[in-house]
């Protein structure tokens, strides 16, 4: 069944997009071994294209919680979900402008290795 | 543009360029509102809310007169032996009794622009000379 797509929110650290017209995400899971034997997962990238900038002050290389609220519950796996949410990276702001045309922003983060995830954790641990 | 009645066009002012002329007739049509579809902006975004009417943006440049038709022209009829010179384009303004119809009283028409699609001249025994124009508008969000 056919999920319309009006209404989906994005957010980063908790600042919201502005008219955000296009979500494409790829979401990969990474078999590379790590050091201690641990397997890396969640590997990918979020691009996200729309009219409008940030609302509110958001820097390139920042890691905060990417959030895409969805309008509709979509099952994408298992179970369903109506919130899409990862430990990303700003890694990418490229501004189009063209002559005769709004401006247009497309921005691309890249979803943080849990691995790297879990050893910041072990770094404010220790 | 309304204008209080009785009114009978009486005092009508028509300029294109540098010219203006003694019009006898005038004629103002939208036929083609659909035109309008090439100077929009699509910016409908995932905020709207399905079922809203899609957001759109007006170009910032105006379509050409003679870029393929605006759907919009006037058609007058003048005394005097000026030609007008097909394809070519010129300010355009006309008032009646000193309110602008079409272009701006202030700058007389400043880039409000027509281009001459068709023209005649017609000389007849015992008439005075008189000519035909059809100009195509450019496409904007107003007429004045």
């Amino acid at each position: 069944m056919a999920i319309p797509a009006q209404g989906a929110t994005v957010s980063f650290g908790g600042i919201s997009l502005i008219e955000p017209s296009l979500v494409e995400i790829e979401e990969t899971f990474s078999e590379d071994v790590s050091r201690d034997g641990s397997w890396a997962a969640n590997r990918g990238s979020v691009s996200i294209s729309a009219y409008g900038q940030w609302d509110g002050s958001v820097s390139l290389g920042q890691r905060q919680q990417l959030v895409v609220r969805l309008p509709a519950s979509v099952s994408t796996d298992s179970p369903a979900v109506t919130l899409l949410e990862w430990d990303a990276i700003y890694t990418e702001r490229k501004p189009s402008v063209e002559a005769n045309d709004v401006v247009r922003f497309d921005y691309t983060f890249t979803i943080a290795d849990t691995e790297d995830a879990d050893a910041d954790t072990e770094d404010a641990e220790a | 543009m309304s204008f209080p009645t009785p009114h009978d066009g009486s005092g009508t002012v028509l300029r294109f360029g540098a010219n203006a002329y003694t019009v006898t007739n005038v004629v103002v049509s939208n036929t083609n509102p659909a035109a309008g579809a090439d100077a929009t902006i699509d910016v409908a975004n995932l905020n709207q809310s399905a079922g809203e009417q899609a957001a759109t943006l007006s170009t910032p440049l105006v379509v050409p007169a003679d870029d393929g038709g605006s759907g919009r022209q006037i058609t007058f009829d003048y005394i005097g032996k000026n030609i007008l010179l097909d394809g070519s384009t010129a300010t355009v303004f006309i008032s009646v009794a000193g309110t602008a119809l079409i272009g701006s009283t202030a700058a007389a028409g400043t880039a409000f622009f027509a281009t001459v699609a068709s023209s005649t001249l017609t000389l007849a025994t015992n008439d005075a000379i008189r000519g035909q124009g059809v100009l195509t508008l450019v496409r904007t969000s107003s007429l004045t």
